[in-house]
């Protein structure tokens, strides 16, 4: 503006013409209405999105980063429809394993991760979802626990976002040192490589740490998760509180062998969580207001998640492609293994033909179709999605006993739940080995479909074994049997890590 | 600050001259065109060797003191040659317009330019140039027209515009996009709003000196639209209508048809078996394929179960007249009795263009001034309705440019511009959707009906109303349960966009030299789009869904400029300083619902359910000093330089100002009195440096440290971190030197220039990907941090020669040739990421290399034994050998990524425009070419699949390895196996040359004695073709769709056969 106003004076020395009044007068009112030489007029920001110092000056902002990780556990991850943020997890787990059937190659939705191909393939977004998601989930977990302590709020809300950001960091390393490093052995040095700890926001590479290493800081933050949870009484029940901490802890301690701790978690965690009914246990397991469920994302129609929801290829009646032309069944070998008393038996429709199952409008049907999860709204594709229910507690309580010996422990944390499954349970006189294998058949039934098998059958070291049943040379490529301990067990690290992390190592090929 | 005060004194010092000529004779007289002989306002007149001088009026009239009756008269006028006369009363001056190309006037930034005496380079395409062509989008004009400049070719979705780059390729992640400017201002909005018929000219500045006075935003280039303007004393009423067909076009791909599809799947089906893990004998493997067998023992007992039916349980359909398992004979041919039951509804291609395919535009421009104003008003509608399923753009636009000289130092105008466009669009995202019609078309195998069938007879299905019903195809697994021409038949997208473009100036003229401007440029652009996804079929399904979009783009220039033009004997002055405003906003409102209540209303209260519900703000300003001198003496020797400081709010505070400048210098050898070559009318050398900034496509706040908002969590508020801070972002800078030689030759019949030119990009911004190890978002797997870490060069050299081969009485004959090469070479990268590759076109980024140069696994061969692909490899595994030097592998991840040596750059690209006359008719025909360079073609590697069960197959693969043509270069078909047998590689490198004629344009104008009954002045007839032909190395591929190389199922080019006719009163 200064500078114009100059140019004006000196111009108008230099000017003889008569009507210089007018025309000096209205060169100022040119360049007078230049409204801008001022400093902020450079400084835009985004409407969308907030800065981190913002978004740590108080708790109550604080929070928010907490729920953007709920969120995150629905939203769509990486652009891959079949990744609905921790259900992409879950259908995968039980897709590669051996209770879930894949019935036709037509529908091309997890056909490669049923054959087992993806996860060997480096640029496979199997891969790249397993690492990304769970550390995007680290990643800002990592924030908040940098910078809680100096948010301005109480103490007790500090930590409880402390303690729900610590649950998450030790949740999701244990979800994946699970798929990426080999399994735990208890007693075993453990030193094969695991995946990279960081543990604060940093823009620098690390190494892969030892499976061993990345275990010791899993329940490091658990530990400190669940002393930092004490007395927090949650919102919902997609929050963490001090029983899902304990949950995880049980889960952590299970797939590392540590039955004592295994047991004792699992228990205190269930403490205050009644079982369902049978009639709840058939409503389609999509309400986390049922009494047995400890954790769960519930997604809104407003938030919906359309075809990258779990209930988009789990749900017997949404009409997505997924579902009409590739239903989910059961594994028919596990099925048999129901008793016909026992109230899940109801779930999966052996004939393939009854039609009192539903299935969306000229949906296909397969022997052993699933009836478990069903929406709740037949336009809508979402329901709510069970990460912790009360039943996985006793189930880990009894498997827990059961192998460090401790039968009638076993038997009774078994029975609790066997006899609510179905009213003519027996309570099992079952010992050893035999006892295990019934706690286990009663583990694949109850957690058909909610992601736990290939994890399961990892850390019990065991092959995949598809014969014997519905499933098929066309639809597996073969792939009915994996012994134990192959190298198919563990993932590959995603080719986008291996070109951006230059200390990184991969993992046998 | 400091040049502006430096100009200051600069513009002081020149004042001084002025004052110091006295006043003697007057001489009158009046200057007229030859051409129309209507009178010329705006001519200068110079007294030669003094400063004196005036303009002609719009009556063409003027009045001049002279000293001497001996003095010399120099009539100038831009587009028209100089005429020099003795001084004398009553003069009566007829100017002839300019023959050669060196007197044109040249839109430039900030003004305009006489081509003779400007340093910089520039190309320029005029009205007449397209004015007869069917064009929806003005910059479709490009294509072809200027050496340096290449282009792809429009999409055929109606209004499409082409891509547009200039002087090779200078961004890796910002944008390489050239700066767009109409009537003086950056234009933000969608081209097809423009009416090409109000286009006066389009000019493409190319070179530093020419496109720094856009500092940080110039250094892609800078495409210039100027609008037409209505001359004082030339009143003219024009009409124009057009009507065209328009076709696909490209064809597709060459591919094969059912009777051969099915026996190629039923061997890929049989070859999965028998070189699969398990190793099933090839008889049992036949029968499995063939359905007869369902179930084989192993050798280690484990039974293996296969789905019943064979391959025709996995195709999902028997489109033949025979039973299931009888199609297929055990020796893998096709059942001799096998005929299709509906072989008339299998060709998807053809199916999906049942659009509209017409187009028709009305054009009428009324034009003039009287006086001291001028005007020029349009009207204009455009129908282009494409040839795909939906696609269709219906626009309106007026203009009005009025101009007023109110008073001897005061003048104003106003250039107002409204356009109302009614779009309806096919869902063509270039990818693989499913409701994209290219990609199912192109890819859907020739055994699927589009309509349902009876199973046994094969006649169509038909509804209570007698029509056909679509087949959804659950049982196809291409496709399944979708249907791309039902789903984009019945969906509704569109889009209704509208928009004002106003410029307004007001100028003072201090003195006859001296005049202050301020530049007042105000756009906004709204567009609602509104989507419904339909309930029955597809990812509406099974509720419906609907959707709409308010988008508005707010923008507005707004400059001050000070200028002094003098000529003191033989010194010719012109200086600018300047300051300038740039505001940039964009807003949208979005909102979703679902649950269709009521069929056939698309409104938002018609849907049960709210899923979405958005809004947006951002906000982009640009500040800038500018100036500019340019000095000539006697037209013999140039200079001129320019130097802009931009500050730019997309960069963080530190760095947020930079200054941009040039340097040009140039000889106009042919003035010089020792330069007496008579054959040679003008020549000139000319030179320019000069350092320019690119921050485009970086986003917004690319340096502010993010955490994204409506991450919710029910209703409690919710954000995740998605962006780091990097406060040290800067722009990138292109330094670009060019040097050319401008020549006219035998008094016009043959001119043209040669230029070289070296862009050398520094602080290229690259992504710098952070390990996935350290965090991401939901979007990708890991952050990046952008650098600005890396250098390229594009050097090039850029030919134009035009001639008047012919020229006669009757007939005349004209060409035109560009040539254009380019070098592009990346010089330096982030250490932290020596290479980048990009997968979907097998290219990668490093040193060393242009940056679309092929990295991708080199396909050595097919192994003669047993069919299967090999790769060159490093490693030696149980699945690697060694043959001669080469060590080969089988499996594509063993093989390593290596440079091929090509890439999509052609050797040498141009174009030839010739235009022939006689008597009263004309063809003009317009081809662009380019030779060398390869194409890494992904569509057609998608047809060269080793079986994919329902994907179609390219005709190639009737030569693929079988145990009985062991010599063939294409493995043998395999469904357990494809991604080994088919995966990228070099083997679908495929040569980048083509040949295409973009127009073809012929007509008659009608003869002036049989036109003065309707008292027009002047009309014409013409036919015109756009897009005849495309010849390449392959049929179907989309050669000209990009500039890296990409072959993708986008929305092919049409093909317009169009008939006008134009009237001029």
């Amino acid at each position: 503006m200064l500078i114009f106003s100059v140019i004006e004076l000196l111009l108008f020395k230099t000017l003889t013409m008569k009507n210089i009044l007018i025309k000096g007068a209205l060169a100022v009112a040119i360049t007078l209405s230049v409204s801008s030489c001022k400093k902020e007029y450079l400084e835009t920001v985004p409407t969308n999105a907030v800065g981190p110092i913002d978004v740590f000056a108080t708790t109550k902002n604080a929070w928010s980063a907490v729920n953007g990780i709920h969120r995150m556990m629905w939203s769509q991850i990486f652009g891959t429809q079949s990744q609905g943020g921790q259900s992409g997890n879950m259908i995968y787990m039980d897709m590669m394993a051996d209770d879930m059937v894949l019935n036709t190659t037509s529908n091309s939705w997890f056909r490669s991760e049923y054959q087992w191909l993806s996860h060997r393939t480096l640029t496979s977004s199997i891969n790249e979802y397993h690492y990304g998601f769970y550390y995007a989930i680290i990643g800002n977990a990592n924030v908040i626990i940098a910078n809680i302590d100096n948010a301005v709020g109480s103490q007790a809300d500090k930590n409880a976002v402390k303690g729900e950001a610590l649950t998450y960091r030790a949740w999701a390393y244990y979800q994946m040192i699970q798929l990426f490093g080999e399994r735990w052995v208890a007693g075993g040095p453990n030193s094969g490589l695991g995946v990279p700890l960081v543990l604060e926001p940093t823009t620098e590479p690390h190494a892969r740490n030892t499976v061993a290493q990345v275990y010791t800081q899993i329940n490091a933050d658990i530990d400190a998760a669940i002393a930092a949870l004490a007395g927090y009484a949650r919102l919902n029940k997609s929050h963490f509180d001090l029983s899902v901490a304990k949950g995880i802890k049980a889960r952590i301690a299970l797939t590392q062998q540590n039955w004592t701790v295994a047991a004792q978690f699992a228990r205190e965690a269930r403490t205050g969580y009644t079982l369902m009914s049978n009639t709840q246990y058939k409503a389609g397991f999509n309400d986390y207001t049922n009494p047995e469920w400890m954790w769960a994302s519930r997604i809104q129609a407003d938030q919906t998640n359309f075809f990258y929801s779990f209930f988009a290829y789990l749900a017997s009646n949404y009409n997505s492609t997924a579902i009409r032309t590739s239903p989910k069944t059961m594994f028919s070998v596990l099925y048999n293994k129901i008793t016909p008393t026992d109230v899940r038996k109801g779930l999966w429709d052996p004939t393939g033909t009854n039609t009192a199952f539903p299935t969306p409008p000229s949906g296909t049907r397969y022997p052993y179709l699933s009836n478990k999860f069903r929406v709740a709204d037949v336009n809508q594709s979402i329901g709510d999605v069970p990460y912790m229910r009360a039943a996985e507690m006793y189930l880990i309580e009894a498997e827990a006993l059961a192998r460090s010996g401790n039968n009638t422990g076993a038997q009774d944390a078994l029975y609790t739940l066997a006899i609510n499954r179905d009213p003519s349970y027996i309570r099992s006189e079952r010992t050893g080995a035999d006892l295990i294998d019934e706690i286990m058949v009663q583990r694949r039934i109850e957690l058909w479909g909610e992601g736990f098998r290939f994890y399961d059958l990892k850390r019990t070291n065991s092959a995949l074994n598809r014969n014997g049943g519905n499933h098929n040379a066309t639809n597996t490529n073969s792939v009915l049997e994996v012994p134990a301990g192959d190298k198919r067990w563990q993932f590959l690290i995603p080719q986008g890590e291996m070109n951006n992390n230059p200390l990184i190592v991969q993992n046998p090929q | 600050m400091k040049e502006i005060l430096f100009k200051i004194l600069l513009i002081t010092c020149f004042l001084s001259f002025s004052k110091a000529y006295s006043q003697n004779l007057a001489v009158t007289g009046r200057v007229v065109a030859k051409e129309d002989g209507a009178p010329l306002p705006g001519v200068n007149i110079n007294v030669k060797g003094s400063g004196t001088g005036t303009q002609t009026g719009s009556d063409g009239r003027f009045s001049i003191q002279v000293p001497s009756k001996s003095a010399i008269l120099v009539f100038s006028f831009m587009g028209y040659t100089n005429q020099e006369v003795v001084a004398a009363n009553n003069l009566e001056i007829t100017l002839t317009a300019s023959q050669n190309q060196l007197n044109e006037v040249l839109v430039v930034a900030y003004g305009t330019a006489k081509k003779s005496t400007f340093t910089g380079a520039v190309s320029q395409i005029n009205n007449e140039d397209f004015a007869k062509r069917p064009l929806t989008n003005v910059l479709s004009s490009i294509v072809g027209a200027a050496p340096g400049v290449t282009t792809t070719l429009a999409g055929g979705a109606p209004g499409e515009s082409p891509g547009i780059r200039v002087r090779g390729f200078g961004s890796v992640n910002a944008s390489n996009d050239a700066l767009l400017v109409v009537d003086g201002a950056v234009y933000q909005g969608s081209f097809s709003n423009i009416n090409p018929d109000d286009v006066e000219s389009v000019s493409i500045l190319k070179d530093a000196a020419t496109t720094a006075l856009y500092g940080s935003r110039g250094a892609n280039g800078v495409v210039s639209i100027t609008t037409k303007r209505g001359r004082a004393g030339k009143n003219t009423l024009s009409f124009r209508a057009n009507t065209g067909w328009i076709s696909r076009g490209l064809p597709e791909y060459e591919r094969v048809d059912a009777y051969q599809y099915y026996p190629l799947m039923w061997e890929a089906y049989r070859n999965s078996l028998v070189y699969g893990v398990d190793r099933v004998p090839a008889n049992i493997a036949a029968g499995v394929a063939t359905g007869t067998i369902t179930s084989y023992t192993l050798p280690n007992g484990n039974v293996r179960n296969y789905t019943a039916g064979g391959v025709r349980a996995l195709l999902g359909y028997n489109p033949f007249n025979v039973p299931d398992n009888q199609v297929i004979n055990l020796d893998g041919t096709l059942n001799p009795d096998a005929q299709l039951k509906y072989a008339d509804d299998l060709d998807w291609a053809n199916a999906t263009t049942q659009g509209g395919k017409k187009r028709q535009s009305y054009n009428m421009t009324y034009s003039g001034g009287a006086d001291k104003s001028d005007f020029f008003g349009s009207f204009n509608y455009t129908d282009e309705q494409g040839y795909l399923i939906q696609s269709r753009l219906k626009r309106f636009t007026g203009r009005l440019n009025v101009n007023s000289q109110i008073t001897k130092w005061f003048k104003t105008g106003a250039n107002l511009t409204g356009n109302y466009n009614d779009l309806k669009y096919d869902n063509v995202d270039g990818g693989s959707s499913f409701i994209n019609p290219f990609w199912i078309s192109r890819y859907i195998a020739p055994i699927y009906p589009i309509y349902q069938h009876d199973p046994t007879t094969g006649a169509y299905i038909l509804n209570a109303d007698g029509g056909r019903i679509y087949d959804f195809g659950s049982s196809r697994p291409f496709s399944q349960g979708r249907h791309a021409i039902f789903e984009n038949s019945v969906d509704r997208q569109s889009q209704i966009r509208a928009s004002i473009n106003s410029r307004f100036y007001a100028t003072i003229n201090f003195t006859k030299d001296l005049k202050l401007t301020t530049n007042m440029a105000f756009d906004i652009q709204d567009n609602h789009e509104r989507e419904y996804d339909n309930n029955i079929l597809g990812d509406g399904a099974p509720a419906g869904r609907a959707s709409h979009g308010l988008y508005r783009t707010t923008n507005y220039t707004f400059n001050q400029l000070l200028e002094y033009n003098k000529t003191f004997g033989k010194h010719h002055i012109e200086a600018l300083a300047g300051h300038e405003n740039y505001f940039w906003k964009y807003n949208t409102l979005t909102a979703g619902r679902n649950g269709l209540v009521f069929e056939g209303n698309v409104e938002l209260p018609n849907f049960a359910t709210i899923t979405a519900g958005n809004s947006l703000e951002d906000n982009t300003r640009i500040e800038s000093y500018l100036s500019r001198i340019n000095y000539n003496f006697d037209e013999k020797y140039l200079v001129s330089a320019s130097l802009r400081r931009d500050g730019n709010s997309v960069i963080a505070p530190e760095g947020r100002w930079e200054n941009f400048w040039s340097l040009g210098l140039g000889w106009n050898i042919s003035r010089e009195d020792f330069f007496k070559v008579s054959w040679i009318d003008q020549l000139k050398l000319r030179s320019t440096y000069g350092q320019v900034g690119n921050a485009q496509g970086i986003g917004y706040y690319p340096y502010q440290a993010q955490y994204g908002l409506n991450r919710n969590n029910q209703a409690e508020p919710g954000a995740i971190q998605t962006n780091l801070p990097n406060p040290n972002l800067r722009w990138e800078t292109a330094k670009s030197f060019d040097a050319g030689i401008d020549f006219s030759l035998l008094k016009g019949r043959l001119g043209g220039s040669l230029a070289y030119f070296n862009r050398e990009t520094d602080g290229l911004i690259f992504e710098v990907p952070q390990p996935s190890s350290n965090g991401g978002t939901t979007g990708t797997a890991n952050y990046v941090i952008s650098q600005n870490i890396g250098s390229l060069y594009n050097r090039g050299v850029e030919v134009e020669l035009t001639g008047q081969i012919v020229k006669s009485k009757d007939f005349n004959y004209s060409l035109t040739l560009n040539l254009t090469k380019i070098k592009n070479k990346v010089t330096k990268m982030p250490p932290t990421v020596a290479l980048i590759p990009t997968s979907a076109r097998q290219t990668a980024i490093a040193v060393g290399h242009s940056i679309y140069d092929h990295y991708t696994r080199i396909f050595y061969g097919v192994d003669p034994e047993n069919g299967s692909a090999l790769y060159k490899t490093n490693v030696i595994t149980s699945n690697s050998r060694v043959i001669g030097q080469d060590t080969v592998t089988t499996v594509l991840g063993e093989a390593n990524q290596r440079w091929t040596g090509t890439n999509p750059i052609p050797d040498i690209q141009g174009s030839i425009n010739q235009n022939f006359s006689y008597k009263n008719f004309y063809l003009s025909v317009l081809a662009t070419f380019q030779l060398g360079g390869k194409v890494y073609d992904g569509a057609y590697a998608g047809l060269m699949h080793g079986g994919n069960y329902g994907t179609a197959l390219s005709t190639d693969i009737l030569n693929r390895w079988t145990p009985t043509n062991t010599s063939s270069n294409i493995p043998r078909l395999d469904v357990g196996n494809v991604a080994n047998l088919a995966g990228a590689s070099s083997r679908f490198l495929t040569s980048a040359s083509y040949f295409q004629i973009n127009t073809v344009n012929f007509g008659y104008n009608i003869p002036k004695a049989w036109l003065e009954k309707i008292n027009a002045k002047g009309a014409s007839i013409y036919f015109s073709a756009e897009n005849l032909a495309l010849f390449s190395a392959r049929k179907g591929m989309n050669i000209v769709g990009s500039f890296n190389g990409t072959v993708n199922n986008s929305y092919n080019f049409n093909r317009i056969v169009s008939v006008g006719l134009n009237v001029n009163f």
